[in-house]
């Protein structure tokens, strides 16, 4: 009668598939070391590994692989023509989605924070646990821009609610009344107002030339060089001026 | 001057190309970088699918939708593995899923084919059946496809159970399991065909 197998046969296979570990592992290998069963069957299964591993195949024919490589090669370029390139691009989505993502956090987060600073009686947390804080009072509401015309309220250097300050136009946009002066009214302001009282004059000789009343003209011509001596028209108007009259 | 750079252009040209650039290249979709590793791998892909099928007719066709899967799935291919391991593994998984649905017919149709084989052999066939090697071809032949796959996968080409169960996708226990069976099976086989 032959002694029963050894049971712990199973660790032999287990330790060649990588089933144990650590100290499992090494006692099944001393325990292989003494027992003559493992040692047997641990030796069976090297050798079927080896079998297997030299276990001779049909030699492949040259051309039959050269074949398979072209139709390989083929189909991979068939593959390659039929899908159309992606044009997914990881990063260019990556950075789109951040950029999305920012843009509506900014969109919900700016109002709440901007509606919380400026709401009425709103008052920080760290603040109210202070100790001896005292809410400031609302400040009074601000002046409501007025709805006159910016450049006349520089022009005349006059402030609704507040004293004549210097004679320079204002550096900063705001006005001092609160309200926001726009660009183009700033560069109306500073420049002088438009005198149409020379271009008058110099209609009224022309139509006294026109209509022949040549001395009125001269008159005129003086006049219009003594009050605009440095006048657009001045050229012509010395010219009429010195203009004779057909008795002359 | 000229004559560094023709000596660095020569340097450059001799340097042989890794399997890794050979991959990118293929990532890249290089037609090229697919033909060198046919020409390197194509014989271990074709010795490991020749034992695994048991001399079936469809060995070419195997290959090339190994390769042609490898050149898919280049992009997502695990970089701990080396080029081999990931070639058999890819050839392993074609086998195992394309007789996981039929093993169990495909089993009987081989089991009949060689019963029936056994029994009209010429004489020459029988002397030579003795031999071990011949009786381990039979034995392995008469083995399920997904055993003799994770098998050899594991004898032959020595990858880790870990290695085969990614490669296969399939749990580690499964992998485990099966070679556990594999090996009683081809033990009780090999036996049998001794005691015949």
């Amino acid at each position: 009668m032959s002694p029963p197998p050894c049971q712990r046969l199973w660790q032999v296979e287990a330790a060649r598939d990588g089933r144990l570990a650590g100290s499992d592992l090494s006692n099944a290998l001393r325990h292989r070391a003494e027992c003559p069963d493992c040692a047997r069957a641990a030796r069976a299964l090297g050798e079927l590994g080896q079998n297997l591993k030299t276990l001779p195949v049909q030699p492949t024919d040259t051309l039959q692989r050269r074949r398979t490589r072209q139709a390989l090669l083929g189909a991979w370029n068939a593959h390659l023509l039929s899908e159309p390139p992606s044009k997914f691009r990881p990063r260019v989505a990556l950075g789109v989605a951040a950029c999305t993502l920012a843009g509506v956090a900014l969109a919900v987060g700016y109002p709440l924070v901007r509606g919380a600073a400026h709401s009425p009686g709103s008052v920080g947390v760290q603040q109210k646990t202070q100790p001896g804080f005292e809410p400031k009072p609302p400040e009074p509401a601000r002046a409501e821009p007025s709805s006159e015309p910016v450049l006349q309220l520089q022009s005349a250097n006059v402030e609704p609610n507040r004293e004549p300050t210097s004679a320079k136009p204002h550096p900063s946009p705001t006005s001092a009344t609160g309200g926001i002066v726009r660009p183009e009214r700033v560069h109306a302001a500073t420049q002088p107002p438009i005198n149409s009282a020379e271009d008058n004059a110099y209609l009224q000789i022309v139509e006294l030339l026109r209509s022949g009343r040549v001395a009125e003209a001269r008159a005129k011509s003086a006049q219009y060089l003594h009050l605009f001596p440095n006048g657009f028209r001045r050229p012509e108007v010395e010219k009429i001026a010195t203009r004779k009259t057909p008795n002359e | 001057m000229t004559a560094n750079h023709s000596t660095r252009r020569v340097a450059a040209s001799a340097t042989p190309i890794t399997d890794e650039d050979a991959l990118a290249a293929l990532s890249q979709g290089q037609i090229g970088a697919l033909g060198l590793l046919y020409d390197r791998y194509s014989g271990v892909v074709y010795d490991f699918v020749r034992r695994a099928v048991s001399g079936e007719s469809d060995v070419d066709d195997i290959v090339q939708a190994t390769f042609l899967s490898a050149a898919k799935t280049v992009a997502s291919r695990d970089g701990k593995q080396t080029c081999r391991t990931w070639l058999v593994g890819i050839a392993g998984r074609l086998l195992y899923r394309r007789r996981r649905g039929l093993s169990r017919w495909t089993r009987a149709l081989r089991e009949l084919t060689l019963r029936d084989a056994d029994k009209y052999a010429d004489p020459h066939q029988a002397l030579s059946a003795r031999d071990e090697v011949n009786r381990l071809s039979s034995a392995l032949a008469k083995l399920s496809e997904p055993k003799r796959v994770v098998l050899l996968l594991a004898e032959a080409e020595e990858q880790s159970c870990e290695q085969i169960a990614r490669a296969l996708q399939v749990p580690v226990g499964t992998v485990w399991t099966r070679l556990h069976h594999a090996r009683r099976e081809l033990r009780q086989l090999l036996d049998h065909a001794e005691e015949q």
